[in-house]
């Protein structure tokens, strides 16, 4: 849509929205103003009728006053004297065509005889109003009544009566009655000044109308109730009130006002009710028609005030936009000459000038730059030819290439395949310990699914634990990534499966590395020892139940052996005996020795009591005790001179006893005869280092790396005819590590052997 | 003539020690099981109690721990003899109120008699 429609579009609602807007709300609150005004207006008419009929009536009261007063009549009244009474008679004319006017003036005696009367009349006794007016002022009141019909001429009226005395002083005798019927014509005549349309209605206080100003309405007189009407309810509420509703006369939605009667001085009235209603339709028509011609005359002020203001806005702005926009794209399109001629000082001048300015700037770099390019052209057409030859190679190498990836998918394919076929859980990691390839055996042993575990860090869902205190224990992984090196699991390590469930498993972590030898991610190898883990555990407490049961019998070899050669035997039987303890002793050392292994099984470490303890001690006690066995080979079996005399460290003694004694008796048994064995000793500044060196027979080579294995004996330890279970170095070294010590050795083979361990000092 | 107990179910090892201790001038007692040395132990109220652990009807941990409990019997010194070699197991008997323990396939039958002295001094 064009700019100028958009606008206009916009004025166009904004004029339909403020006019309509406008007009309507002029036009309503015109009118209620009017209905208000006009309700005033009523109400102040009707209360000056009301006010009029009462000094009417109140004058009449007064008239009867008068009359009642008048000496000639209460002079012929008290005499009974005709002449008197033929005088009286003519003053009452005399007062029936001054005052009133009357229906009728009548004179009564007390007696209730008429004496005279304007219009004759005979028996009162057949005229309630009369006979009540009567009988009221002949107790001594002024007396009127309420609007009652009048038998006379069948319309409402009023009596007035006062009492007649002979003299003004107070107690002085009733002589008569005199009794006024009003013409009601008279207030007729007061509700006929109301024109039409409005509608005046009299009412009594019961509702009954007694008066209305208009022709049609005059049969509803002493007939119609209007108690229901809702005008007379409003007049019960207050004395003077406003309000619309439909009228109850005529039928018309009216705008009603009552006026409630209050009397004047001493006529307290009757309290009549006077309503007058406007019936609006008619009332207000002429207002109707110019409210609507006014809200139409704003309506189109308001439409020719914003045509006119859409005209400028478009002369001031939408014009040069247009015909800004209209060059620019003419500009697009290619016409190069075209200039924008606004010459304003606003922002639109600015505009176009900056137009004009930009279409001179990009014909000079149109020219520059087709010069460019013709050039550049040139140049290339010879590039063309070279990158030709280029693309040329570049296509056979890329042939080559493609070759090469061919080959290389199916080699991931080939591993993709070993790593799912393989009976071991795998998953790799990247350099951020993230899980890339988690294989199908991994899934099964941990319960994990590979898409759960891959992209994620492997601890947070890998959870490999120690067995004996559930510690975490991915070591192993940690030592590949800080070191590179492949690192086995520690023994006896769970793997904490998704279910919560525990699998003991085992195997190791390897760096991978590409060709350079950098890492750039970590194998993770490991199998379900579960299987594996109930057979160990089955072979050691076997071993360690045979170790008990093995123990009895050689106790009891060991004691009779004992008490045979304390029974004097002859040499040979001594000879035969000794050979029985020498034997029973290696048995008793190997069910010891199995007793250890199968404690080292078990996961149980050595229940090392550490103590205080002088190592020196311990030394000398085992150079003592092996220095016969030593003696037997011609061995020196010596302390090093460098050794300290005092070595306090915290130890089991029994445990580091242990030690020493199978080192030293190893050295013993691998040595040859006249050899030398030295016992060293070097304190450092957190640890303290022990060896045992021997010229003996040395190690192998290709065995060295399997020398703490337990049951590994060397083949040259067989050799040498010597006994040996090939688990002494196996418990020496977990009695060191149970000390949080190291133990290793250098030997060469026919030269000798060197272990030294480590003990950690105090701190 | 000071008085000791046996308590070893094993007839060869108990006739040994047996024999190594009345050698030596003592007075012997042997107990075939648990039940029996409980029974002994209270009726000859001996100067010591060799105790081996596994024994029939009641262990010897348990009739170490009884005799402690008795007062006609708390004070006798016991001496643990056995084949169990566990630390743990020696650190019960030693807290049960043990005065030795020692393992019967290390400790020839003079050395034995030398603690049975050592521990009635």
């Amino acid at each position: 849509m064009k700019l100028a429609s958009k606008i206009l579009l916009l004025f166009l609602v904004i004029t339909l929205l403020f006019a309509g807007g406008g007009s309507y709300f002029v036009f309503f609150n015109l009118r209620s103003v009017l209905e208000k005004e006009t309700g005033k207006q009523q109400l102040l008419i009707a209360r000056q009728l009301m006010e009029e009929i009462d000094i009417f009536l109140y004058e009449r009261l007064q008239n009867i006053k008068t009359i009642g007063q008048a000496p000639p009549i209460i002079q012929a009244l008290a005499s009974g004297d005709s002449d008197l009474i033929i005088k009286a008679d003519k003053k009452l004319n005399e007062f029936f065509s001054t005052t009133g006017p009357w229906n009728n003036l009548i004179v009564i005696n007390t007696k209730g005889d008429v004496v005279i009367s304007s219009y004759k009349i005979q028996d009162i006794s057949q005229r309630p109003g009369i006979l009540a007016a009567f009988q009221s002022a002949l107790k001594g009141q002024v007396y009127y009544s309420d609007a009652i019909l009048s038998h006379v001429t069948e319309k409402p009226t009023i009596f007035f009566s006062f009492p007649m005395k002979d003299t003004d002083e107070a107690g002085s005798p009733i002589v008569g009655v005199v009794v006024g019927e009003l013409a009601w014509p008279a207030i007729t005549e007061y509700l006929e000044k109301i024109q039409e349309p409005i509608l005046a209605h009299l009412y009594n206080k019961e509702g009954t109308v007694i008066g209305a100003n208009q022709p049609g309405h005059q049969e509803e007189i002493l007939k119609a109730n209007f108690k229901d009407n809702p005008f007379f309810q409003l007049s019960l509420k207050g004395r003077e009130s406003t309000m619309k509703a439909q009228s109850a006369h005529s039928g018309f939605n009216s705008l009603a006002t009552n006026a409630n009667e209050q009397g004047h001085l001493s006529y307290k009235g009757n309290n009549w009710i006077l309503i007058l209603e406007t019936p609006v339709s008619i009332a207000f028509a002429g207002a109707n028609e110019s409210g609507w011609k006014s809200g139409l005359f704003i309506f189109a002020l308001i439409i020719i005030f914003l045509l006119l203001l859409y005209f400028f806005v478009k002369r001031i702005f939408i014009s040069p936009i247009t015909e800004i926009s209209s060059a620019m794209e003419k500009r697009a399109a290619g016409d190069m000459d075209l200039r924008v001629k606004i010459k304003t000082k606003d922002e639109i001048g600015r505009m176009s000038a900056t137009f004009n300015q930009m279409a001179d700037k990009l014909n000079d770099f149109y020219r520059n730059l087709e010069e460019k390019v013709r050039l550049r052209t040139k140049e290339l057409s010879q590039k063309n030819k070279k990158s030709k030859e280029v693309q040329k190679a570049m296509v056979n190498l890329l042939e080559d290439l493609s070759a090469e990836k061919d080959n290389l998918a199916r080699e991931k394919a080939r591993d993709e395949a070993i790593l799912t076929g393989i009976g071991d859980g795998v998953f790799v990691l990247d350099s951020e310990e993230r899980i890339i390839l988690f294989n199908p055996t991994a899934e099964k042993i941990s319960g994990f699914a590979a898409k759960e575990a891959i992209g994620r860090k492997y601890t947070d869902i890998l959870k490999f634990i120690f067995e004996k205190d559930g510690s975490i224990n991915d070591e192993f992984i940690k030592e590949t990534m800080a070191k590179g090196k492949i690192t086995q699991m520690a023994s006896h390590t769970f793997l904490i499966k998704k279910d919560g469930s525990k699998v003991p498993v085992a195997d190791s972590a390897a760096p991978i590395k590409d060709e350079q030898g950098r890492i750039f991610g970590y194998v993770v190898v490991f199998r379900d020892v579960t299987k594996e883990r109930e057979i160990d555990k089955m072979k050691t407490e076997f071993v360690s139940v045979a170790s008990h049961q093995l123990r009895t019998p050689l106790t009891g070899i060991k004691w009779f052996t004992e008490l045979l050669l304390k029974s004097k035997p002859n040499d040979t039987i001594k000879n035969y005996a000794n050979q029985i303890v020498i034997s029973n002793e290696r048995m008793v050392r190997l069910v010891d020795d199995l007793l250890d292994v199968s404690r080292i099984e078990a996961g149980k470490k050595f229940d090392i009591i550490l103590k205080n303890t002088d190592i020196v001690l311990i030394v000398k006690s085992v150079i003592k005790e092996q220095a016969i066995s030593a003696k037997k080979k011609n061995i020196a079996l010596v302390c090093s001179a460098d050794a300290p005399h005092k070595l306090i460290l915290s130890l089991d003694e029994s445990k580091i006893n242990q030690v020493f004694q199978n080192l030293v008796s190893n050295a013993i048994k691998y040595s040859k005869e006249k050899t030398k064995i030295t016992i060293g000793c070097q304190q450092k500044k957190n640890e303290a280092i022990f060896f045992v060196k021997d010229n003996g027979v040395g190690i192998p080579q290709h065995q060295q790396s399997q020398i703490f294995n337990k049951f590994f004996r060397a083949e040259n330890a067989f050799s040498m005819h010597t006994d040996g279970s090939g688990l002494g170095l196996y418990i020496v070294k977990a009695i060191i590590e149970a000390h949080k010590g190291k133990i290793w050795f250098e030997s060469a083979e026919n030269k000798g052997t060197t272990f030294f361990f480590s003990l950690p000092a105090k701190s | 003539m000071q008085k000791i107990l046996i308590a070893e179910d094993d007839n060869i090892l108990s006739k040994a020690i047996n024999t190594a201790l009345k050698q030596q001038g003592f007075e012997t007692y042997a107990a075939k099981d648990g039940q029996e040395a409980l029974i002994k132990a209270k009726q000859f109220k001996p100067d010591l109690i060799l105790l081996d652990l596994i024994m029939p009807k009641i262990s010897g941990e348990d009739v170490l721990a009884q005799l402690k409990k008795d007062e006609e019997t708390k004070l006798i010194p016991v001496l643990v003899m056995t084949v169990k070699s566990e630390p743990e197991t020696i650190s019960q008997c030693i807290e049960l109120g043990a005065k030795g323990y020692f393992i019967k396939a290390h400790y020839s039958l003079e050395e034995i008699v030398k603690k049975v002295q050592e521990a009635l001094k």
